[in-house]
C-alpha cells in the first residue's frame, strides 16, 4: 500500500533537467520520467478503474505510450505530471466509452448510493465509502471533473490544471469549490 | 456508511485516499515500453520563461506568453460549446449563418474529446501575435472579468517614472478600463454593442479593427438596513501574495464610495502586530486615509486580529446595525491558529455576525483553511482575484444584497468566413511574445451587476463580398436564481464600419487607443517613442469630443508619461510597482516629548519618506486624546533609509504606531 502524503513530488527543477535531457536525446531521463511519475498515473487510474488494479496497470502503460507517441506536442505548457494526468484522464474515457460503460451521465445521486457490487478495495477499512467518493467524483459534470481529479488524485497544482485546461487559476479554484460544494451535498443526502 | 462530509473534509478525505501498490512488474513493462527513438518535445527556447514563470507580483495571477497559448485553447474549447446554439442564435441583420465546422458539430468526436492529447478536445493554436486563419477556427472569446486594476498598476508604475513590466500589462484587462462606459440596459440585465473601423496604425487596406461591448445593469437601490462592516486585513506578505494590499486597498477605496448613511466600516489588521486601524465610523475622509495608508508588512498571527474585530462587535450588540466581518488574506494559518479561530466563530456566529472570507493565495493554499472558518461561523467563503471580485465581496457583506446577476456566462464572437480570413485578438503580443492576450471566458462565469467587459480584435478581410455580416457577437447566461439560460446577440455587417478613422465613433477610437498605448508599453524595441509620440496627437483630437474628453486625456497624459519613464533593468522583474519596492527602513528615531500630567496611548500615523529618507508628511490616522500632535511632531524628525525602486530610491509611506508611555 501506497501511502498518499508519500507519493513522490516533483522537484520542478529537477523535472525541468530531465526533460532537456529528453530533447537531447537521452533516453535514460525517459526511464526517469517514468519512475517519477508513474505512481501518480496508476493512483489516478485506479481511483477511475474503481481499484481495479489491473484494469489501472493496462491503462497505465496505455498512458504512456500515448505520451510517448505524442511526445513532439508536449510543450512545457504545464508540469509534465499534469500532462500525463491529462492524457491518463483521456485514455480512461475512451476506453469506457468503447466498453460503453462510460459513467459521465449517470445521475449524481444514483451514483451516490451504496454500490450493489462494492469493488475490489477489500482490504481498505473504509472501501464503501473510497468507492461512493470515486463514483461521486466520476459522476460530477465534465467541465469540473478533471481539476477534481487532477488536483486531488494526481497531485497537479491548481496553476498547473490552469495551464492545462487553458483558464485562469482562480477558474480552477473556483471549479474546485463548486465541485467540492456537489459532491458534499450529493454524499450528504444519500448518508444514514 | 458514510457521514456526511464539508467540502474542506471531503477535500482532505479526497486528497488521501489510499492507493493500491503498483503491480511489482509494471514499472519494468513501462520502461520496456519507451520506444527507441523518442520524440523531442517542444519545448519553450528560454526554459522558465515565458511560460507562466513570471508571476505577476502586483495581482495574485500570473502573465506571461502563456496566456496566448491558453487564452486560444480555451477559446477553441468555448466555441466546441458554443458551437450548437450560435447556430440557432438569431443575429440581427445576418440573413445567412454559415453552418459550423465540423469540429464544432454536437455528436462529432471533437467535441467528445475523446481524441486529442493536449486537452484532449481540439487543437493546440499558437498565436503569438499570429493571425488565426478562420478556417481554422472562427470562433472567438475573451474574459468577461477583466481585472480593472490593470490601470492602476500602470499608473503607479509611471508615476514612480518606470515603465511597468510587461508581464503585467494585459491588454484585455487596459482595454476595459479605458472603455468609453456603455450607457446601461434601457431593459433586461445587459447591453452589447459592437462596432468597427480602421486601424490608425496600420495601411493594410484590408485590415479592420472590431471592438465589442458589454454592459451589466446597474442594481436597483433598495432601502436596507445600515450597516456596520469591520475588514479584517491580513497584511502580512510573502513573495506569493504580493499586491494583495494594492488591491484590497482599491477595492476598499471603492467600497467607500457606495457607502450610505447610517453605514459604518472599521478597519482591523494583522501584519507584525494585530490591532485596530480604525473603529467603525462613516468618515469618509478618515476611512480613505486610513485605506491609503496600509502597506505590506511583516507576517504575523492572525486571530488576534478576529478577536480584536469580534470585540468590537461585542461593544455594539443590540444596535439596529447589519453587522457584518470580511476577512481578507490568504488563509495561511497554522493548524492550531485555525483551531481556535473556528472554536471562537462557532460561539459567535448565534450572535448575528455576517461572517464572510476572501482567499487571495494564487494556489488556493489557503482556501480549504478558508472554508472551514466559513463553515463554522455559517458565513461564506469566496476566492477573489480581481478589484472587481473583492469590490463585490465587500459590497455584498455590507448590504447583505447579492450583487450577482447573472451565473455561467459565455461570450462568444463568431467570424464570417466570407468577410473575414484572419483574425487576432488585439490584445496578442505584437512583438517579443510576451504580452499576454485577453484571457480566456470560461474563468467563474459570474457577472456582478455594473460589470463591463469590452475586446477589440483584428481582422483581414477577404476583400470578396461587401454586404454582408463580418463578425456576430452572442452572450449567454442564466439569470441569477432562474434555470433557463438567456440569450443575446449583436450582429456588425461591413456597413457598420467606419470607413475612416475620423468618422468612427468616439468609443471605437477611445478603445483602439487605449489599447495602442498598452501595445506601445510592451513593445521593447525602437518603434515605442514613435508609436506613444502618435497616440498623443490621436488622443489630443478625440480630446475635442465632449464624451471622449476624460478618457481621452487620461490616456494623452499616461502616454506623455510613458515618453519619459525608464524602462526597467534587466532582472529586476520582481520589482514591478510600488508594492515590490524595498520598505524604508528607520534610522534615528526621536522619542516624543511628554509633558506631564498626560496620559500615554497608542497613536497611529502615516508617515511620508521621501527619496533622501527626510519625513516629509505626518497624518495623524488614530491617537488618544491630545497625543497625536505631540508623536507627529517626534516623528517629523525621524530619519529613514529611502525605500527603493528597482535600486533607486523612491519616495514611499510607512504607517507607524508609537506607544507613549508615561514615565
Amino acid at each position: 500500500m501506497v501511502i498518499p502524503g508519500e507519493r513522490q513530488q516533483l522537484d520542478g527543477r529537477d523535472e525541468q533537467g530531465l526533460l532537456e535531457a529528453l530533447a537531447a536525446g537521452d533516453r535514460a531521463a525517459a526511464e526517469a520520467l517514468v519512475e517519477r511519475t508513474y505512481t501518480t498515473v496508476y493512483g489516478l487510474l485506479c481511483h477511475l478503474c474503481r481499484g481495479d488494479g489491473a484494469r489501472a496497470a493496462d491503462l497505465t502503460q496505455e498512458v504512456y505510450r500515448r505520451a510517448w507517441a505524442s511526445l513532439g506536442r508536449f510543450e512545457g505548457r504545464s508540469a509534465f505530471g499534469t500532462w500525463l494526468c491529462r492524457i491518463a484522464y483521456n485514455a480512461f474515457y475512451d476506453e469506457t466509452r468503447r466498453s460503453r460503460e462510460a459513467p459521465s451521465d449517470v445521475d449524481l445521486l444514483a451514483a451516490t448510493l451504496p454500490a450493489a457490487d462494492p469493488a475490489v478495495d477489500q482490504d481498505l477499512i473504509e472501501g464503501e465509502t473510497v468507492d461512493r467518493l470515486r463514483r461521486a467524483v466520476s459522476a460530477l459534470p465534465r467541465d469540473l471533473r478533471f481539476s477534481v481529479m487532477a488536483r486531488f488524485w494526481g497531485d497537479c497544482s491548481v496553476a498547473d490544471i490552469a495551464r492545462e485546461e487553458g483558464v485562469t487559476e482562480m477558474a480552477i479554484r473556483k471549479r474546485l469549490k463548486r465541485a467540492l460544494g456537489i459532491l458534499s451535498r450529493a454524499l450528504g443526502e444519500v448518508g444514514p | 456508511m458514510i457521514k456526511k462530509m464539508t467540502p474542506a473534509e471531503l477535500a482532505e478525505k479526497l486528497g488521501r485516499l489510499p492507493i493500491p501498490t503498483p503491480p511489482p512488474d509494471l514499472l519494468a513493462r513501462l520502461k520496456g515500453g519507451i520506444p527507441a527513438d523518442l520524440p523531442v518535445p517542444a519545448l519553450p527556447s528560454r526554459p522558465g520563461r515565458g511560460f507562466g514563470s513570471g508571476r505577476l507580483l502586483l495581482g495574485t495571477s500570473r502573465r506571461g506568453f502563456a496566456w496566448s497559448l491558453l487564452a486560444h485553447a480555451a477559446i477553441l474549447t468555448l466555441a466546441a460549446g458554443l458551437g450548437w446554439w450560435l447556430r440557432a442564435t438569431w443575429v440581427p441583420g445576418i440573413e445567412e449563418t454559415p453552418k459550423p465546422l465540423g469540429i464544432f458539430s454536437p455528436g462529432s468526436t471533437a467535441v467528445g474529446g475523446s481524441a486529442g492529447i493536449n486537452g484532449g478536445i481540439l487543437p493546440h493554436i499558437e498565436t503569438g501575435g499570429k493571425f488565426i486563419d478562420v478556417s481554422r477556427t472562427r470562433f472567438a472569446s475573451f474574459n468577461l472579468t477583466p481585472d480593472d486594476g490593470a490601470l492602476s498598476r500602470v499608473q503607479t508604475a509611471l508615476n514612480a517614472g518606470f515603465l511597468p513590466d510587461q508581464g503585467t500589462v494585459n491588454l484585455g484587462d487596459l482595454i476595459s478600463a479605458f472603455d468609453l462606459p456603455l450607457a446601461p440596459p434601457a431593459k433586461g440585465d445587459f447591453a452589447l454593442a459592437a462596432e468597427g473601423g480602421p486601424d490608425p496604425f496600420n495601411e493594410d487596406p484590408k485590415s479592420r479593427l472590431l471592438h465589442f461591448q458589454l454592459r451589466a445593469r446597474d442594481l436597483v437601490a433598495s432601502p436596507r438596513l445600515a450597516s456596520q462592516m469591520i475588514a479584517v486585513i491580513d497584511l502580512g506578505e510573502d513573495e506569493t501574495t504580493a499586491g494583495r494590499v494594492l488591491l484590497v486597498k482599491e477595492a476598499l477605496l471603492r467600497l467607500i464610495e457606495e457607502l450610505r448613511p447610517g453605514d459604518k466600516v472599521g478597519l482591523v489588521v494583522a501584519g507584525y502586530r494585530p490591532r485596530i486601524l480604525l473603529d467603525p465610523t462613516d468618515d469618509r475622509a478618515l476611512l480613505r486615509q486610513t485605506i491609503e495608508s496600509l502597506n505590506a508588512e511583516t507576517p504575523g498571527p492572525v486571530l488576534p486580529s478576529i478577536d480584536l474585530a469580534l470585540d468590537i462587535f461585542r461593544l455594539s450588540l443590540g444596535q439596529p446595525f447589519r453587522q457584518s466581518l470580511v476577512y481578507l488574506g490568504s488563509g495561511a494559518f497554522s493548524k492550531d491558529e485555525e483551531r481556535q479561530a473556528a472554536a471562537r466563530l462557532a460561539r459567535e456566529a448565534g450572535l448575528g455576525i455576517e461572517f464572510s472570507f476572501l482567499g487571495f493565495t494564487p494556489e488556493g493554499e489557503g482556501d480549504q483553511s478558508l472554508e472551514r472558518l466559513a463553515e463554522a461561523s455559517f458565513g461564506t467563503f469566496n476566492p477573489v482575484e480581481t478589484q472587481a471580485e473583492v469590490k463585490r465581496a465587500l459590497l455584498e457583506a455590507l448590504t447583505g444584497v447579492p450583487q450577482i446577476i447573472a451565473t455561467d456566462s459565455q461570450v462568444a464572437v463568431e467570424f464570417n468566413p466570407r468577410m473575414v480570413r484572419a483574425w487576432r485578438p488585439l490584445a496578442a503580443a505584437q512583438s517579443g511574445g510576451r504580452t499576454a492576450p485577453l484571457r480566456g471566458s470560461r474563468a467563474g462565469g459570474e457577472i456582478a451587476a455594473g460589470q463591463k467587459a469590452s475586446a477589440l480584435y483584428e481582422v483581414q478581410l477577404t476583400g470578396r463580398e461587401r454586404k454582408q455580416w463580418v463578425a456576430s457577437f452572442s452572450f449567454r447566461y442564466r439569470p441569477s436564481g432562474r434555470s433557463g439560460f438567456v440569450r443575446l446577440a449583436q450582429g456588425l455587417s461591413y456597413s457598420d464600419l467606419a470607413p475612416r478613422w475620423e468618422v468612427a465613433s468616439p468609443s471605437f477610437r477611445v478603445a483602439v487607443l487605449g489599447a495602442k498605448f498598452g501595445m506601445a508599453l510592451a513593445d521593447d524595441g525602437q518603434r515605442r517613442p514613435t508609436l506613444l509620440q502618435e497616440i498623443i496627437v490621436l488622443a489630443k483630437t478625440l480630446e475635442n469630443d465632449p464624451t471622449a474628453k476624460p478618457i481621452a486625456g487620461q490616456i494623452r497624459k499616461l502616454t506623455e508619461l510613458a515618453l519619459e519613464a525608464h524602462p526597467r533593468s534587466k532582472g529586476s522583474a520582481a520589482l514591478v510597482v510600488i508594492g515590490e519596492a524595498t520598505e524604508p527602513e528607520l534610522l534615528e528615531r526621536v522619542e516624543p516629548k511628554v509633558p506631564a500630567g498626560i496620559k500615554g496611548g497608542v497613536v497611529h500615523l502615516r508617515v511620508e519618506v521621501d527619496e533622501k529618507g527626510l519625513v516629509s508628511q505626518v497624518s495623524v490616522l488614530k491617537s488618544a486624546p491630545g497625543l497625536g500632535d505631540l508623536a507627529a511632531d517626534a516623528v517629523r524628525k525621524w530619519r529613514y533609509r529611502p525605500a527603493q525602486l528597482n535600486g533607486q530610491p523612491v519616495r514611499s509611506s510607512v504607517t507607524v504606531a508609537l506607544e507613549i508611555r508615561v514615565p
